[in-house]
């Protein structure tokens, strides 16, 4: 390689801007389907990237990984060759990184915390209660909200917990977890495994009965119900440069998204029957955390710049907490984001899961399904801040915006809470 | 290996470094500006 004298005494500045200059190029390469220039800049990249290194060699190796999946996935024979289908296996892998990220980042605790408080509050003096986990894994959340339901000045209500999940044994778990919690603390408790995937899930097994006040809560699902089929021909598209690219996605980023009308997306029909379905069970509140990103574009190059920021500050965000040698962050870099971040930039159709949209463009699709915003409480506010000064950190912010509240690190949101209500107040 | 030459500065965050690059402008621009500035460097 023509670079390859110099590229040993590259600064960690130097070498971070020279891969993202690559990495740009690259996906211009692979968007436009020219394979041999593509390949060529993978191998500029592989000698600068690395899982373990600095924090943009450890994104750019992840980034690569994905660009190369996605060429390689125009060949399905040689694709699914050194790609066999085991969803499964690494599941346990999954789950353990996810654990690691709520024990060491604060933001999925905040969602907890955030969205327990606006179900509290939507619950008050209810004496029924039914809550419906849409595919929560963990049973942290429910256990702080059983304490805060025992502490209740009017008691406890009786309480039921559907958790709808694809994995039987983690169901079980959580259930029996939060039934010995509940007779601890003794409030009339039972426990709903749904096993079941989103996309196949029929609202009616949930058995919400009348007289019940219901509460549905959803952290990190809906986006994966915005997969559609219809995509894969505008998957490649012009190509970007820098003027048009980068530059367009940070001023976005830092002046709110005026420029890209967020009327400006397709409509899901999968997402918008289940909202409805949703809606129609009447519920009390409905809290919805998500990724506050755009990678649901069609466009691969927009898809990329958005990710490649998100992602950044994610990893950033590790850095700050962890060092570079933790097996736990590379974990967590592996199995959580380079698992998002593969889905996101190699996979199309109903294959892309990983769809992540702002804040704004859910509160259209679930306005446009019938629900009403609930501004979140100023209390909540307070007791996230509180929670992020126990924890410690620098950097973490949460923001109130619109009754809703972002969690961000820096100046950069990363996740969205909103709670929601099946009657409009308007 | 080449996190070894990092040395004890503070490091540019990879948000930074996004923030940076794109103010150095376009793509083909910008790896030139990186060339030029390691030869002159060396």
């Amino acid at each position: 390689s023509a670079y390859s004298p110099w590229l040993r005494d590259l600064k960690s500045e130097e070498r971070g801007l020279f891969l993202i200059h690559l990495l740009l190029n690259c996906t211009n390469h692979v968007a436009a389907g020219n394979i041999d220039q593509a390949n060529a800049f993978l191998e500029h990249i592989s000698l600068l990237a690395s899982p373990e290194g600095d924090t943009m060699q450890r994104i750019a190796s992840y980034f690569t990984e994905a660009l190369a999946r996605r060429l390689l996935r125009s060949w399905p024979g040689l694709y699914r060759a050194i790609n066999p289908a085991s969803a499964d296996a690494s599941f346990s892998g999954t789950a353990a990184a996810r654990r690691l990220f709520l024990d060491t980042c604060p933001f999925l605790r905040l969602s907890y915390l955030v969205s327990n408080q606006a179900i509290l509050e939507a619950m008050d003096g209810e004496k029924v209660v039914h809550v419906v986990d849409l595919g929560g894994s963990d049973p942290a959340q429910y256990l702080a909200l059983l304490q805060s339901l025992a502490g209740r000045p009017e008691g406890p209500p009786h309480l039921r917990i559907s958790v709808v999940g694809e994995h039987k044994d983690l169901l079980f778990n959580t259930g029996s977890v939060l039934s010995k919690e509940a007779e601890k603390l003794d409030i009339p408790f039972q426990f709903n495994a749904v096993v079941s995937n989103l996309e196949s899930l029929n609202v009616d097994i949930l058995r919400v009965k009348t007289g019940e006040a219901l509460a549905i809560n959803s952290t990190l699902q809906l986006h994966s119900l915005l997969a559609s089929p219809d995509d894969a021909a505008a998957a490649s598209g012009k190509p970007f440069s820098f003027r048009s690219g980068i530059n367009e996605h940070l001023e976005k980023d830092q002046c709110s998204e005026s420029s890209s009308s967020p009327f400006n997306f397709t409509a899901s029909a999968k997402l918008e029957s289940f909202l409805t379905s949703l809606w129609g069970l009447l519920p009390k509140v409905m809290v919805v955390t998500e990724q506050e990103s755009n990678h649901n574009g069609s466009n691969l190059n927009d898809r990329f710049m958005e990710a490649l920021n998100f992602y950044a500050a994610m990893f950033d965000c590790l850095e700050s907490t962890m060092p570079r040698q933790s097996p736990e962050r590379t974990a967590m870099e592996k199995m959580l984001f380079g698992e998002e971040i593969k889905n996101i930039i190699s996979c199309e159709g109903w294959e892309r899961k990983e769809r992540h949209e702002k804040l704004e463009r859910w509160a259209l699709r679930l306005e446009m399904a019938g629900f009403g915003r609930v501004p979140l409480s100023y209390y909540g506010l307070m007791q996230a801040r509180r929670m992020l000064q126990g924890f410690g950190g620098e950097g973490y912010r949460v923001k109130g915006e619109n009754g809703c509240f972002l969690f961000c690190w820096q100046d950069r949101p990363l996740f969205s809470v909103s709670a929601w209500n099946f009657r409009r107040f308007d | 290996a080449q996190s070894d030459n990092a040395a004890a500065l503070p490091q540019m965050s990879a948000t930074a470094m996004l923030q940076k690059a794109a103010q150095m402008g376009s793509t083909s621009n910008m790896g030139d500006q990186i060339l030029r500035s390691q030869v002159e460097n060396h």
